[in-house]
């Protein structure tokens, strides 16, 4: 997604603004100092947590500025798009090769990375339709969600190969499942026995897969459900069939471990 | 502290991210989601329903129960896992005081496969070790959750100490050191079992002559044969807090129980009715002269077990307690082993208890104490005591000193 048509065209128009090159600049400064430790040899926390503030949020100063004293947000908006994409580069990262991340890590990197690959998506692509590069606006409407229903008048789009993106998301989520669960074997590894090598992703591989399918098999019912429900309650479907789900599978558990 | 175990709190991790994506309206994340905490789920309930920690036979095995040291004993961890799936488990059993740690750390066990472990390791110092329970923590397949099984096996191990052989081995059972020898024979047999330096008195007839012949300076030496009478002897141990002084790799105690140990061991060889006291401030122990295997073994199993005492060692208190050892029973031959060498009485009341019974001191002393141990040395021998000096490094010397001493101090019939 980041890497389409309109995504580039869209960085392409922020990269000579002021602040999406400044806003990358310092990113990089703080990723390189981080990386290096730099920052953590430096012995007054009050002097590391002042310089890493400083680092994060000196980008945004400069197009707040601007935008207070002539109205123009090109600048904001160009390190508000570096933000997004560094956060979902990095979140794409951690999927793939994040070492100590477990279960949790993976789906909350992936949940976050698809956030942020939505809504550079769909700003952009509003933005180039307008001709102004990326709206801002339409793209926190992509994740406003539950909102809506309280009064905020979001306009989700229903974006240019949604279905295909779609597809693609549902048939990965048995890659991220299987992914998710190996990483938290190895996780779990590596902290009962620090010192010892890590082996037992690979010896374990068939019962993550086993576990995989398993939990494929367990999606049905919720679809089922959805089925069900997306007639008289469209807005429920992402609620009351995993919830469904989740909390049975959670009684299951309770009622085997008292069991046990 | 209420601490929440790992599995229940990845749950509530996983639900509240559900929730996010739930109401974010994102269903393909939703579904990313939920597929993932279905799969924990899973396997947690598969945890609990298969049960695979009732599928485990472990068998610990320990060569040796009782050993001198220095020896090796060697562990044996038989494991079977006779469950319907792989499964992960670790095993781990301990032995603080030998140093003996095995953590298999997570392994995976396949159904009917069996799983050995061995471990050899070198004991050295004297005492009890107890090898703890064999514990068993068998986990999920994800390792969020786990159970421990704890088989009842802890076992101990006497280590008990060092033994140096004398120099002249025992021909048989009845061998005569001191002059005490077989209960079957009495009066003097055509058996040789010792050879000491000629003394007034000797009868010209046990002269050995070769040993004569080849010793360097030509004394006269003579025979010692079976069935001439003599005494019990008595070693009294000095177990005050003074033993646990560091003494090389050991500490004094250790020592002096080595040497203690080693002559028990050696006159009971020889057919010496032979006991042992532990005295601090008083008598704690007294194991009445005997001999025979079952005494021995009773002796080195004391002197296996035991350690410093709170008090201090009191030559003063000593030099009366003594004097109620019957010498019909005790004998009237006594090796006093040392540990405390800082009370400036044990020169004065050395000669005292020498005045009462034939007594032949070991000192045991190390690098920092070395001085005072000579000038206790000097002063003994200058009122005619036999003292000996015993450190880590010299401990095999003093022991063919005592054996020389033993010899000399044969009462003939």
């Amino acid at each position: 997604m980041l890497l389409n048509g309109t995504v580039v065209a869209s960085t392409i128009d922020f990269l000579s603004s002021i602040g999406f090159v400044a806003a990358i600049g310092f990113i990089v400064v703080y990723v390189f100092l981080r990386r290096g430790g730099v920052l953590a040899r430096i012995k007054s926390p009050t002097v590391q947590v002042s310089l890493e503030s400083f680092l994060l949020v000196a980008p945004i100063i400069y197009p707040m500025f601007i935008v207070i004293t002539t109205n123009n947000p090109t600048d904001f908006i160009g390190v508000f798009m570096a933000y997004l994409i560094f956060g979902a580069i990095g979140s794409l990262y951690e999927i793939v090769f994040g070492a100590g991340v477990g279960a949790l890590g993976k789906v909350t990197y992936f949940f976050i990375a698809y956030m942020l690959a939505l809504m550079i998506y769909a700003g952009s692509l509003v933005g180039q339709a307008t001709g102004a590069g990326f709206s801002v606006l339409l793209a926190f409407d992509q994740i406003a969600g539950v909102a809506i229903y309280f009064g905020y008048e979001g306009v989700p789009l229903d974006l240019p190969l949604a279905e295909l993106v779609r597809l693609s998301t549902i048939i990965s989520i048995p890659a991220i499942t299987f992914s998710a669960l190996a990483a938290q074997v190895r996780l779990s590894e590596v902290k009962d026995n620090p010192a010892g090598e890590a082996r037992m992703v690979s010896t374990l591989r068939p019962t993550v897969a086993f576990l995989t399918f398993g939990s494929a098999l367990l999606l049905l019912p919720a679809l089922l459900i959805s089925r069900l429900i997306v007639e008289p309650a469209v807005y429920l479907v992402t609620i009351v069939p995993p919830f469904l789900v989740a909390g049975a599978i959670i009684v299951v558990l309770v009622f085997t471990e008292r069991k046990q | 502290m209420v601490v929440m175990q790992k599995h229940i709190r990845l749950m509530i991790g996983f639900l509240a991210l559900l929730l996010f994506t739930s109401l974010a309206l994102l269903p393909e994340a939703t579904l990313a989601m939920l597929g993932v905490f279905l799969a924990v789920g899973l396997n947690l309930i598969l945890f609990s329903v298969l049960r695979p920690f009732r599928n485990f036979t472990i068998t610990r095995t320990v060569d040796k129960h009782q050993l001198i040291p220095p020896a090796e004993i060697k562990t044996t961890l038989n494991m079977r896992y006779n469950g319907q799936f792989p499964t992960n488990a670790s095993v781990e059993f301990e032995c603080k005081s030998l140093d003996l740690d095995v953590n298999t750390g997570t392994i995976v066990f396949k159904p009917g496969q069996d799983y050995v472990l061995t471990q050899t390791l070198a004991v050295l110092r004297r005492g009890v070790h107890t090898i703890s329970n064999t514990k068993v923590t068998i986990k999920d397949w994800l390792l969020l959750s786990g159970k421990t099984l704890t088989f009842n096996d802890a076992e101990e191990i006497l280590v008990l100490p060092h033994i140096y052989p004398f120099a002249t081995p025992p021909e048989g059972t009845g061998s005569g050191v001191l002059g005490v020898v077989s209960s079957t024979k009495r009066g003097r047999s055509s058996e040789v079992w010792g050879i000491r330096e000629y003394q007034p008195g000797d009868d010209y007839k046990v002269i050995a002559w070769k040993a004569m012949a080849k010793s360097p300076d030509h004394k006269p030496m003579t025979k010692i044969m079976a069935g001439e009478v003599g005494a019990a002897i008595t070693v009294i141990l000095d177990i005050g807090k003074d033993g646990a002084l560091p003494n090389g790799d050991d500490t004094t105690l250790d020592i002096g129980a080595d040497i203690a140990a080693s002559l028990c061991y050696n006159f009971v060889q020889r057919g010496t009715r032979t006991g042992l006291a532990f005295f601090d401030n008083k008598m704690r122990t007294l194991i009445r002269p005997s001999k025979g295997e079952s005494h021995i073994d009773s002796v080195l199993r004391h002197l296996a077990l035991v350690q410093p005492s709170l008090d201090k060692f009191l030559i003063t208190n000593l030099s009366k307690t003594y004097l109620q050892l019957s010498p019909a029973e005790f004998g009237n031959s006594f090796v006093l082993i040392l540990g405390r060498l800082d009370d400036r009485l044990v020169d004065s009341y050395i000669p005292k208890i020498k005045t009462a019974r034939d007594l032949v001191v070991v000192i045991v002393h190390n690098e920092t104490n070395l001085e005072r141990a000579e000038q206790i040395q000097e002063a003994a021998q200058k009122a005619g005591v036999t003292c000996l000096l015993a450190s880590a490094e010299t401990v095999r010397a003093t022991i063919g000193s005592l054996e020389r001493w033993a010899y000399a101090t044969t009462q003939r019939a």
